[in-house]
């Protein structure tokens, strides 16, 4: 597993510097902050981390900022830290697409559980994110030719079913080789699935 | 006031005291004029009975020098003067005997004594014709004007012309035996109205010339005779009023009234302490009561308080946690020992932190007695702060510190300060929840230094920019169970009055420049305290 980057926003600073060092001494890069507005002022897209959120923050909550990062399109995983056993907060935070919620105080591999699921969840998002770049450099015809493809048709039956001529359809397949970097049709498979806009087709 | 009602107790005191002493003067006079009316009349009725007998005897003398005279002609003076003689002697009152002839010729009528025991005086013009005019057998008196106090009695024997008539002559004086008067009375015989015989009494002191005197008057039973005694008996202040007696009473009824006075003093007195002692009983019940509620209320903000408290133990026991956990990796052989060290360094500081907090929350709940200490103002403000700073950061609201008395001390129990100002700011937060626009608390400490007749003070004001209290309300803001809150129980104010009462301050409601409501706490600057402290 890469070392995971993490985001800690915390108002009370003994928290953070602790928190901090543990997961520094698990190798983690921990970048922390002491208020939302801060975070927001600072956070790049290109460098994507794991978020741990104080759930109560001075001016903006915990899920203010969430919600803040998703209208940027920053759908990096959440863990929301409260001093709160809030089952209204809870449910809310759930709802919101908090991947996970604590209790303070936090214990050490509760954390670390959390840490890992997120490191996870942050790779899937990371993959969807690329698919959906690669995906999206592709023209239409050679989407709906990608979409036969994974769906096992031979070029014969693709270029059927479009009316066009086979080798027109394999022009196309190696145009799409050459914009997703794969000419493999297990690849095409796992990129269009994890597309989410081909979930919904 | 109280000299005033002394003064009138004592009127009122005097006054009856005076008023009892006449009403016994009053009645004992009364009985004593009453008893000297009944002595008058009877010895009046002795008296008269005495003279009537006495006079009666007249009659008969007369009566029988009558028979005598007409016994023989000439009548027989042997006899006649052996009668009066003996007559005389028994009688002392009778001054004279005298048979005269009466003879009437061309209407004026002579007078001749005939015989005389002791002559009369009979030589005055007018009594001739008068006992020629004389019914025989009837007698009838008459004045004797050379002795004013001596009267004649006279009786015609025959109706023939020269007649004989008999006269004697009484001493009134004597009619009455000195023995048989009483010395206190005037006594006086009339005749025809003119005093024949007069006694004065033996007089002790002045008679009183308003107090109408007993009297006792009645004519004596004798057709012959008609004399009227008269008995008059003055009365002087010493008679009606014993002054052994009126000064005993006065000393005794004083005496009386002392002890009923005492005794109702007493009473008062008895009824004015076990009405004290109510008092006292009541206002310990209220104390009870009142600290009872301090309790509940503290017990009920704590409720509140819980979440906010909660949320500051959770942080330090959240680094706790970390750093712990963090030191137990950091202890492994190969790890960078100064990282340890500020791991544990840092556990000491929260570990504090979390015992400063459970500290305050265990003193805001514990129901003690209040502790007055030398506070410093600047403390009280930032614990209160420190309380409430998130719940009021979350709420959107910002609250302010102001100061212009750092140092500034007061002597008072810090755990009720902190109440109060807690207390207060969440009044305010809960004031400022519903409004849109600027959210702020400001708590501004001033200090009031001493001036010529004025201790030091220091005011605590707290002010929020929310709607602000209407007017009616405010009046009533500090009575117990007023609220405007729908949940509210309506003793928050009024704890936080008590509480400040209790160490010598005070709490007023007033407007914030803002609009908004302020309140302002008053409180005795312990400056003096401090510097004997140090």
């Amino acid at each position: 597993m890469t070392p995971v980057r993490i985001y800690l926003v915390d108002d009370d600073q003994p928290v953070r510097e602790a928190i901090a060092l543990l997961l520094g001494t698990y190798g983690m890069s921990v970048e922390t902050f002491a208020d939302p507005a801060t975070f927001l002022a600072h956070v790049d897209r290109a460098r994507p981390g794991c978020l741990i959120l104080d759930l109560r923050m001075p001016m903006i909550s915990g899920l203010q900022l969430q919600q803040k990062l998703v209208e940027r399109g920053i759908d990096w995983p959440v863990i929301m830290i409260t001093g709160h056993g809030d089952v209204n907060a809870c449910r809310r935070a759930f709802k919101a697409g908090v991947l996970d919620f604590l209790s303070k105080p936090v214990d050490e591999q509760v954390l670390l559980d959390a840490i890992a699921m997120a490191g996870k969840a942050l790779e899937q998002v990371l993959e969807r994110a690329e698919a959906q770049d690669l995906l999206g450099r592709l023209t239409e015809r050679e989407r709906e030719v990608l979409d036969m493809v994974c769906r096992g048709w031979a070029s014969k039956e693709i270029a059927a079913a479009l009316n066009v001529s086979a080798r027109t359809i394999d022009a196309h397949r190696a145009h799409i080789a050459e914009k997703l970097g794969t000419s493999s049709v297990a690849e095409f498979v796992r990129l269009t699935l994890a597309d989410p806009a081909a979930a919904s087709r | 006031m109280k000299r005033r009602g002394a003064a009138l107790g004592l009127l009122v005191f005097l006054a009856v005291w005076l008023g009892l002493n006449a009403l016994f003067v009053g009645f004992s006079a009364r009985t004593a004029v009453e008893r000297a009316r009944e002595e008058v009349n009877s010895n009046g009725f002795a008296l008269h009975r005495v003279i009537s007998q006495r006079v009666a005897q007249h009659d008969a003398l007369l009566t029988s020098l009558v028979a005598l005279v007409l016994v023989a002609d000439p009548p027989p003076q042997d006899a006649i003067l052996q009668v009066s003689h003996r007559f005389m002697r028994f009688y002392p009152r009778v001054a004279g005997i005298d048979v005269v002839s009466l003879a009437e010729s061309g209407g004026t009528v002579s007078l001749r004594p005939l015989m005389s025991m002791a002559p009369v005086p009979v030589d005055h013009a007018g009594l001739a014709a008068a006992l020629y005019a004389l019914t025989p057998g009837e007698p009838r008196s008459f004045r004797d004007p050379p002795a004013p106090t001596h009267y004649l009695v006279g009786k015609k024997a025959s109706a023939a012309n020269p007649a004989l008539a008999v006269i004697i002559e009484i001493d009134a004086t004597l009619l009455v035996e000195p023995s048989e008067r009483p010395a206190w009375a005037h006594v006086t015989l009339t005749l025809d109205g003119q005093p024949l015989a007069q006694w004065q009494a033996e007089q002790e002191g002045d008679a009183l010339p308003w107090l109408p005197a007993p009297r006792f008057s009645r004519a004596i039973d004798s057709p012959s005779q008609p004399l009227t005694l008269t008995l008059v008996r003055p009365l002087s202040l010493a008679e009606i009023l014993d002054p052994k007696l009126t000064l005993g009473f006065a000393a005794l009824s004083l005496l009386a009234l002392l002890v009923l006075h005492y005794a109702w003093r007493q009473r008062l007195a008895a009824r004015r302490s076990e009405e004290a002692a109510r008092l006292a009983e009541q206002r310990t019940q209220l104390l009870e009561h009142e600290t009872r509620l301090a309790h509940a209320a503290r017990v009920n903000a704590l409720g509140e308080l819980a979440s906010g408290i909660a949320h500051e133990l959770t942080q330090p026991l959240t680094a706790l946690l970390s750093q712990s956990q963090a030191a137990r990796r950091l202890a492994r052989p190969g790890s960078d020992p100064s990282l340890l060290d500020q791991a544990l360094e840092a556990n000491v500081r929260e570990a504090r932190r979390a015992g400063e907090m459970l500290k305050r929350m265990r003193d805001y709940i514990s129901n003690r007695p209040p502790r007055p200490v030398l506070t410093e103002v600047a403390e009280i403000v930032d614990d209160v702060a420190g309380l409430v700073r998130a719940d009021l950061e979350r709420r959107g609201i910002a609250l302010e510190l102001d100061s212009d008395a750092p140092g500034a001390h007061i002597l008072a129990d810090p755990i009720e300060m902190e109440q109060v100002l807690h207390n207060l700011i969440r009044n305010a937060a809960d004031s400022l929840d519903g409004t849109a626009g600027e959210k702020t608390i400001t708590v501004r400490t001033t200090a009031m230094p001493a001036a010529a007749g004025a201790d030091g003070r220091v005011e605590i004001r707290v002010s929020d920019t929310g709607p602000g209290i209407p007017a009616d309300v405010r009046l009533r803001l500090f009575e117990p169970f007023f609220t405007t809150k729908p949940d509210g129980l309506g003793l928050g104010l009024s704890l936080c009055a008590t509480l400040l009462e209790r160490c010598g301050g005070s709490i007023a409601a007033d407007a914030a420049p803002s609009g908004g409501a302020a309140f302002i706490l008053t409180l005795p600057e312990a400056g003096a305290a401090r510097q004997a402290a140090q």
